[in-house]
C-alpha cells in the first residue's frame, strides 16, 4: 500500500513537473524569425537569415509520432505559437532569437558573435530533431542556465532517435515543392551499440514567388555505445547543405506596379532562364562526441566536444561607375517623378506614366536584365595602370561594370560542455557545469561571377567618389589597383574572434506542495577583429588585430511552484542578469576597422512570469502574465544618410525596452473525439529610453554627430504581431483519422521605427503643426488580418507491422494575400519627404498546402 | 555471427538508399554567359560630319551609324558631371549622359548613334541621351589626344569641344586669392583668364576636386576643354595638374601695401550697386558670393552687404582694411546701421587679425571685436546711423604688440534660409 502510495505520488509530481516544465515537443517558436533585411545594399554586416520555417515543422499537428509522454505535456499556447503563429512572424512574448537558448546534447549553439540560433543548420533532419524539449521564459533547466526566453534542447544520441525506418516524401507550394526524407534507426541493440541514420532532400524549381528556389540535402549519422551501466559514448554528425534563391521585399508601389504582393525583384531573365542575384549557399557541417557517466541512479554527469564549421554566402549584386542594376531602386519606379511633398524631387508626369507602363509590361523593367548587364560588361575596355602595386603593370581588358559578388561569413567552433547533476536526499536537485567556446568568424567577399567582363578593380565606389583620391579608394593598399577575378576574395578579408567560457549552478527542492529551484551564471566573453587587409580609408587602424573587448557578466534566476492541488498550480519566475554586447553590433563598421562603439557595457535584464496551470482531464491550459526590462542595449546600422550624402555608421547605446504581456491558452475535450483551443498572446513591446547616437562617417574617422538624442520611448519594437488569437476545434476518428481547423487573427503589429526620424536634428525647423512632423515621428501600424488553416491526417497499420501516414495542412485557406507580416522603414530617408524612401513590406503567402504520405516499419 | 537479423539489413539497405541521395549532393549551377549582343556599326561619321547634321533642330538618330573618337575629358576630377569631351581628328563634341560614370580619358570609343539626339543647348552643340551601356564601344585605352595649341582670341565657336592648350595665360587680378569654385555651398563659379589682351571665362563646379583651391597668381600654360554658354565661351579644366601658372604676370600684381599709421574710409569713392574696389583694402567672400558694395543713403555713399535674393545657402562676407602699423593707444571708430532685420541672424561682426596674408581670409586667426555698439533689433531703429564710440584695439591683441595688423568687417548671411538683414558701415576711422 505505501509503495502504491509512494508511486502515485510520483506519478503526480512528475505529471506536475512536467506541466510546470511545458514540455514541448514541437513548437519552435524561433524557428520562424526572418533576419532584418538588408537595407543597405551590402554595405550592413549581414544577418544570417534562419530559413527554416514553419514549413518544416511537418504537418505533425496529429503528433501520431510524438512519443506519449511529451504529448500528454503539451502546452498549447505554444503549441499555437509554434504553427499557426509562426508564418505570420509571431514572436513569443516579442523575444529575438537570441534571447531563445538553442542546446544540442546540452551544448549552447546560438552563434557567439550574433547571439542567433541558426536552424537551418540542422533543417531537413525533422524525423531527427523532433526529440526537443521547450521551455518558455525563465525556468529550471538541467541543461544550462537558459535563455531569458527560454529554451530549446535537441538530443541528437543515436539511442534517443525511435527505432525502426521512416520513409517519407512530401509535397507542398512554400519554401519548396518536394521532400524527401529517410531515417532508420537501431536503438540501442543489445550489444550496447546504437546506430542512426537521416537523410533527406528538399527541392523546388521555383517556390511560391517568383524566381525563388531551393536545393537542400541534409544528413545526420549517429552511434552511441553503451559500455555498462555507467559509461556510454556516443557521436553524431550533420549538415544541411542549402543553396536557395531569396525573396526580396520591396516597396508598396512595386507590388501595386508588378500586380502582385510576391513580386521578387531579386531575379532577372538571362538568355531566357530565371537567375535570381541573392543566392544563399549554406553548409556548416557540426560533430559532437559526448560521453554520459551515470556511476549510479541518481547521478547523471554528460560531457560533450564538438567542432562546426562551414560556408555562409550570400550573392549580390555590385557595380562601380555604373548604374543601380536592381530594378526597385527607388530612380526607377514612378513615384520619382511625382513627388508628394518634395522640393527636391522633379516633378515629370510624362516620365512617370512610362515608368509605369514599362513596369507593367517589360519583365526586363520590372526584373534585372542580366543580358543588359553582360551587354555592357563585354565592351567595357579598360586599361589597370600599375596593377597589382607593381609599376608598370599595365592590364587591359573589359572590366566588370557589374559583377555577382558573394559576402561570406564563414564559422569555425569548437568547444566543450560539462554539465553535471544529481538527485540529492530530501527531494532536492543539483545541477553544475560549465563549458568554453572559441568562435572565429572570417568574412570576405568573392567574386562569383564577373558576367562577362575580364575583371574587377578592387577600389571602395562610396570612397572613391567621397575623396577623389586613388589611395583613399583602395581596399588592399599592400596591393593597390588590385584585379580580381572569378574566385578571388575582395573588398574586405578579416575575422572575428569570439570566446565564451561559462559555469552554472541549479538547486531544485521539492516538498509535498511546494517546488522551488534556484540558479545562477558567471560568464567571461571576449571578441576581437583581426583583419588580413589594410585599406586606403583607416589606413593605420583597418589591419591587424583590434583590441579585444571583454566582459564579465552573471545571471541569478529562482522561481517557486505551488500545487493547489493535483490540478491546479501557480508558479513564479524571476531573473535578473546582465550579459555583453553581441559583437555584431558592437563593431561599429568591421568591414573597414576595428572601431567598437564608444561606451561598451553589459546589458541589463530582469525578467518575471506568474503562471496559472490547469490539468484536468477535460480541460488543460495556462494563464501567463510577464514582464521584462532589457537596458542598456546597443543599436548600430549603416546606412546612406540624406543629410550627411553619404554612407554613416549609426550606433546607440542605452536603449532599453520593456516586454510585457499576457498569455492565455486553453484546450478542452468536448468529448471523446471532439476538442477545441482557444489561445490568445497579447502584449506590449516597447522601447523604454531615449539612447544617444553617434554618426560617423563609413568612409573616415569624421564623426557627424555625437550624443544626438533619439526620442524612442514607447515606440513600438516593430517586426511581430503584439496580439495573437486562434480558435480551432479539431476531430479525432477512433478510426486512425483527424481532421481540425484553426482560424488565427494577429494585430498590433508595427513597422520598427527608424532611430534617425526621432531626433531633434530630424525636425529641424519645422513647425508643430506641419505636416511633415507627424510623417517623421508616428510609427506606422500595419493593418490587422486574419487566417484559417485546415490540417487532416489517417494512417493505417498493415499486418501490425507496417504503418503508412497522410497528413495534409493547408494553410491561409481563406487566400488572404494582403496581410503584411514583415516590413520595416527604410534607414534613408528624405526629412522634407518621407514618402521617397517608403517602407518594404512583405506578405504572408496566400493559400498553400503542405502533405506528407509515411511510411515506416 | 552467421545469421543477420532482418532488421539490420533492412538498416543497411537504406542506409545504401539514403546515402546515395545525399551523395548527390548539391552543385552550385553555373549560369552560361549569354550570347551576348553586338552593336551593329552602320555608316560611319566623323566628328565634323556629325557636327554637320545639325541645321536648328534636334536630330534624334534611328538608323545604324557610329562615331569614332577619343575621350578627351570625364567625369574624374568632379568638374564635368553627365558631360564627357570626345574628339578626332576632324573635330570635338560634348556628349551629355544618361547616367554619370563609365567613361575615362583616353578611351577610344565608338559612339553608337541611334537613341541619341543632337541638340543645341545655349550655343553648345552636344550629343545627348547617350547611354554608355547601351551606345558605347570601347576600341581602346590610354589614347590620349594633343591638345591644340591656341590664343584666347582664337576661341570662338568654331572650337567649341575641343581640347586646348593656352600658353602664357593668367587670371586677372581682382580675382587673385579666391578660389576656382565654392566648394563649401558646391556651387559653380566663372573666373576670367586672360593673355593681357583677351579674357576668356573658367567654369568651375562647386563639386570639382580642385574647387577650394586657390587660384594660382602666376602665369603660364592652361590646358582645358572648350564650352559655350550662350555667347560666352568657357573654359573647363579637367586636371587641375595641367594648369601650370607659375610664371611672371603680364600684368605685374602692384606691391602689397605698406603698413598704413591710421585708416579713414567714408567709401565716398564707392559707386551704388557695384562691389566695392578700394585701395589697399580686401573685399572678399569665404562662401558665397556676395561681398561689400557701395550703397547710397540719401545721396551719401557707404558700405552694405546683403544676402538678399542671394541663391547662395551660406553668404560670408569680408571687407578687410588695409594693414597698419599698431601704436599704443590705436582705437576704432565708425557708424553702423540695418534694414530689414531679421530675427535670429547675427548679421555683422567686427574682427582684428595679425596674420592675413592679404588673400586669404579663411586660413587667417581672427580675434572678434567685442564690446562695441553696432546697430541691431530691437535696440536701434531701422535705416538709423548708430556710431560706435570708440573702439581700443590693444584689448584684441596680444599683449605688449607692435607689429602690423587689420581690421575686418564680415557680413553673414543666407538667401534660402531668409537670413536677409541689410547691413551698412560707413566712416571707419582706425588711429
Amino acid at each position: 500500500m505505501t509503495t502504491f502510495r509512494r508511486f502515485g505520488q510520483l506519478i503526480l509530481s512528475a505529471l506536475a513537473l512536467s506541466a510546470i516544465l511545458s514540455i514541448e515537443a514541437v513548437g519552435q517558436t524561433d524557428s520562424t524569425l526572418v533576419a532584418e533585411p538588408d537595407t543597405t545594399q551590402n554595405n550592413a554586416p549581414r544577418i544570417p537569415v534562419i530559413t527554416v520555417t514553419a514549413d518544416d515543422l511537418d504537418s505533425e499537428l496529429g503528433a501520431q509520432d510524438i512519443s506519449g509522454i511529451l504529448q500528454s505535456s503539451r502546452d498549447v499556447y505554444t503549441a499555437t505559437a509554434g504553427f499557426n503563429f509562426g508564418t505570420a512572424r509571431y514572436r513569443v512574448r516579442g523575444y529575438d532569437s537570441r534571447n531563445m537558448l538553442v542546446s544540442i546534447n546540452g551544448i549552447f549553439v546560438n552563434d557567439m558573435e550574433s547571439g542567433w540560433a541558426t536552424w537551418s543548420q540542422w533543417a531537413g533532419l525533422n524525423d531527427v530533431t523532433r526529440y526537443m524539449e521547450v521551455r518558455t521564459g525563465v525556468s529550471a533547466s538541467r541543461y544550462n542556465f537558459g535563455g531569458l526566453g527560454g529554451y530549446t534542447d535537441l538530443n541528437v544520441r543515436a539511442s534517443n532517435v525511435r527505432k525502426g525506418v521512416r520513409v517519407s516524401y512530401a509535397s507542398a507550394d512554400r519554401a519548396y515543392r518536394n521532400r524527401l526524407m529517410v531515417t532508420a534507426s537501431t536503438g540501442m541493440r543489445k550489444d550496447g551499440w546504437a546506430f542512426s541514420f537521416s537523410g533527406s532532400r528538399r527541392w523546388a524549381e521555383e517556390g511560391y514567388a517568383e524566381g525563388t528556389s531551393f536545393d537542400a540535402y541534409a544528413y545526420f549519422l549517429a552511434a552511441e555505445k553503451k559500455f555498462n551501466d555507467r559509461h556510454s559514448i556516443s557521436f553524431s554528425g550533420f549538415g544541411a547543405p542549402m543553396v536557395q534563391g531569396r525573396q526580396g521585399v520591396a516597396v508598396q508601389e512595386a507590388y501595386d506596379l508588378a500586380g502582385t504582393n510576391y513580386y521578387n525583384p531579386n531575379w532577372g531573365y538571362q538568355d531566357g532562364v530565371k537567375r535570381n542575384a541573392r543566392m544563399s549557399f549554406d553548409h556548416k557541417p557540426m560533430f559532437i562526441a559526448s560521453h554520459r557517466y551515470t556511476p549510479d541512479e541518481k547521478t547523471n554527469w554528460n560531457t560533450s566536444l564538438y567542432y562546426t564549421f562551414g560556408r555562409d554566402g550570400l550573392s549580390g549584386l555590385q557595380w562601380f561607375d555604373a548604374q543601380d542594376p536592381r530594378p526597385d531602386y527607388y530612380r526607377y519606379l514612378p513615384s520619382y517623378y511625382t513627388p508628394s511633398l518634395s522640393v527636391n524631387g522633379q516633378n515629370d508626369p510624362e516620365q512617370a506614366d512610362i515608368l509605369a507602363e514599362a513596369w507593367r509590361s517589360d519583365v526586363n523593367t520590372r526584373q534585372i536584365n542580366w543580358d543588359q548587364l553582360y551587354f555592357a560588361n563585354g565592351k567595357n575596355l579598360y586599361t589597370v595602370e600599375n596593377a597589382n602595386g607593381i609599376a608598370g603593370n599595365n592590364i587591359t581588358g573589359n572590366r566588370s561594370k557589374y559583377v555577382l559578388e558573394e559576402v561570406r561569413a564563414d564559422p569555425t567552433r569548437i568547444g566543450i560542455n560539462s554539465v553535471y547533476d544529481k538527485a540529492l536526499e530530501n527531494d532536492a536537485h543539483l545541477t553544475v557545469g560549465g563549458s568554453i567556446h572559441r568562435q572565429k568568424t572570417h568574412y570576405f567577399k568573392v567574386v562569383d561571377d564577373l558576367l562577362g567582363g575580364d575583371f574587377w578593380l578592387d577600389v571602395d565606389q562610396f570612397a572613391d567618389r567621397d575623396f577623389n583620391d586613388t589611395l583613399v579608394s583602395q581596399n588592399d593598399l599592400d596591393q593597390p589597383n588590385k584585379v580580381v577575378r572569378k574566385g578571388d576574395t575582395f573588398g574586405y578579408d578579416y575575422d572575428i574572434q569570439t570566446r565564451f567560457y561559462n559555469a552554472f549552478a541549479q538547486y531544485e527542492k521539492k516538498w509535498a506542495h511546494v517546488e522551488v529551484y534556484g540558479g545562477g551564471e558567471v560568464t567571461y566573453t571576449a571578441f576581437w577583429r583581426d583583419s588580413r587587409l589594410r585599406n586606403g580609408r583607416f589606413p593605420d587602424e583597418s589591419q591587424g588585430k583590434s583590441d579585444t573587448q571583454d566582459f564579465f557578466s552573471y545571471g541569478l534566476k529562482g522561481g517557486v511552484v505551488g500545487k493547489l492541488s493535483g490540478r491546479h498550480f501557480i508558479s513564479v519566475n524571476a531573473a535578473w542578469m546582465t550579459r555583453p554586447p553581441i559583437p555584431r553590433t558592437a563593431f561599429i563598421s568591421p568591414r573597414t576597422r576595428g572601431q567598437v562603439v564608444d561606451g561598451l557595457t553589459n546589458e541589463s535584464i530582469y525578467s518575471g512570469d506568474i503562471n496559472y496551470i490547469i490539468r484536468s482531464p477535460k480541460v488543460k491550459g495556462r494563464a501567463t502574465l510577464y514582464y521584462t526590462k532589457m537596458m542598456d542595449q546597443i543599436w548600430s546600422r549603416s546606412f546612406y544618410h540624406d543629410e550627411f550624402r553619404t554612407l554613416v555608421n549609426y550606433s546607440m547605446t542605452g536603449v532599453d525596452q520593456v516586454h510585457q504581456g499576457v498569455e492565455l491558452g486553453v484546450e478542452g475535450k468536448l468529448s471523446s473525439t471532439w476538442s477545441a483551443t482557444a489561445v490568445l498572446g497579447t502584449g506590449s513591446f516597447r522601447y523604454a529610453s531615449r539612447p544617444q547616437a553617434t554618426i560617423t562617417r563609413d568612409n573616415s574617422p569624421e564623426v557627424f554627430d555625437e550624443e544626438r538624442t533619439v526620442y524612442w520611448e514607447n515606440f513600438r519594437v516593430g517586426g511581430m504581431p503584439q496580439t495573437a488569437a486562434s480558435l480551432g476545434v479539431r476531430y479525432n476518428s477512433p478510426k486512425f483519422w483527424f481532421a481540425g481547423v484553426n482560424a488565427n487573427y494577429f494585430d498590433d503589429m508595427y513597422l520598427d521605427p527608424n532611430p534617425d526620424r526621432r531626433t531633434a536634428e530630424a525636425i529641424g525647423t519645422y513647425a508643430e503643426s506641419d505636416p511633415q512632423v507627424a510623417m517623421l515621428l508616428d510609427q506606422t501600424k500595419v493593418d490587422p488580418g486574419m487566417t484559417v488553416d485546415l490540417f487532416l491526417g489517417k494512417s493505417w497499420m498493415i499486418k501490425r507491422q507496417y504503418r503508412i501516414a497522410l497528413n495534409a495542412t493547408i494553410s491561409n485557406i481563406l487566400n488572404n494575400q494582403d496581410l503584411r507580416v514583415g516590413g520595416f522603414e527604410q534607414a534613408r530617408y528624405d526629412r522634407t519627404d518621407t514618402n521617397r524612401f517608403p517602407p518594404k513590406y512583405s506578405y504572408l503567402f496566400g493559400r498553400n498546402y503542405f502533405a506528407m504520405l509515411t511510411f515506416s516499419f | 555471427m552467421t545469421q543477420r537479423h532482418p532488421f539490420l539489413m533492412n538498416f543497411r539497405l537504406s542506409v545504401l538508399i539514403a546515402g546515395l541521395v545525399v551523395l548527390a549532393v548539391a552543385c552550385k549551377k553555373e549560369f552560361d554567359a549569354p550570347p551576348v549582343r553586338t552593336l551593329p556599326t552602320g555608316s560611319v561619321l566623323t566628328v565634323a560630319e556629325l557636327r554637320g547634321l545639325f541645321t536648328g533642330n534636334p536630330i534624334k538618330f534611328r538608323g545604324d551609324s557610329s562615331v569614332y573618337a577619343v575621350v578627351t575629358a570625364d567625369e574624374q576630377s568632379g568638374n564635368l558631371y553627365k558631360n564627357v569631351f570626345v574628339q578626332d581628328h576632324t573635330g570635338a563634341i560634348v556628349m551629355r549622359l544618361v547616367n554619370p560614370g563609365g567613361l575615362y580619358q583616353g578611351d577610344s570609343i565608338r559612339i553608337y548613334l541611334p537613341g541619341t539626339t543632337l541638340s543645341m543647348y545655349q550655343g553648345l552643340l552636344q550629343l545627348d541621351s547617350v547611354n554608355v551601356d547601351n551606345n558605347v564601344v570601347k576600341q581602346a585605352t590610354l589614347i590620349d589626344k594633343e591638345p591644340e595649341l591656341v590664343t584666347i582670341a582664337q576661341i570662338t565657336p568654331a572650337m567649341q569641344a575641343k581640347l586646348v592648350r593656352l600658353q602664357n595665360v593668367e587670371f586677372i587680378q581682382s580675382e587673385l586669392g579666391s578660389t576656382y569654385a565654392d566648394a563649401v555651398n558646391q556651387s559653380t563659379v566663372n573666373r576670367t583668364l586672360s593673355d593681357c589682351q583677351n579674357n576668356v571665362i573658367v567654369r568651375t563646379s562647386g563639386f570639382a576636386n580642385f574647387a577650394g583651391q586657390p587660384l594660382p597668381s602666376g602665369n603660364g600654360s592652361f590646358v582645358a576643354v572648350v564650352g559655350q554658354f550662350n555667347n560666352d565661351m568657357q573654359l573647363f579644366i579637367r586636371d587641375i595638374s595641367e594648369v601650370q601658372l607659375t610664371g611672371e604676370r603680364c600684368d605685374p600684381i602692384p606691391e602689397p601695401c605698406d603698413p598704413v599709421a591710421s585708416v579713414s574710409q567714408d567709401f565716398a569713392t564707392g559707386t551704388s550697386n557695384v562691389d566695392l574696389s578700394l585701395e589697399c583694402w580686401f573685399n572678399v567672400a569665404t562662401a558665397g558670393s556676395r561681398v561689400w558694395r557701395g550703397y547710397s543713403d540719401a545721396g551719401q555713399i557707404c558700405a552694405q552687404a546683403t544676402a538678399f535674393q542671394s541663391s547662395n545657402s551660406s553668404d560670408v562676407a569680408w571687407l578687410i582694411s588695409p594693414n597698419l602699423q599698431f601704436t599704443s593707444g590705436m582705437s576704432l571708430s565708425m557708424r553702423t546701421q540695418y534694414a530689414f532685420w531679421v530675427n535670429g541672424q547675427v548679421p555683422f561682426k567686427a574682427f582684428v587679425s595679425t596674420n592675413f596674408d592679404g588673400t586669404n581670409a579663411s586660413t587667417a586667426n581672427w580675434n572678434e571685436i567685442t564690446g562695441a555698439t553696432f546697430a541691431n533689433s530691437p535696440t536701434h531703429a531701422f535705416n538709423t546711423w548708430i556710431p560706435s564710440g570708440q573702439i581700443p584695439l590693444a584689448g584684441f591683441l596680444p599683449d605688449g604688440y607692435t607689429g602690423s595688423f587689420v581690421v575686418a568687417f564680415r557680413y553673414t548671411g543666407s538667401g534660402p534660409n531668409s537670413q536677409t538683414t541689410n547691413y551698412r558701415i560707413d566712416d571707419v576711422v582706425i588711429q
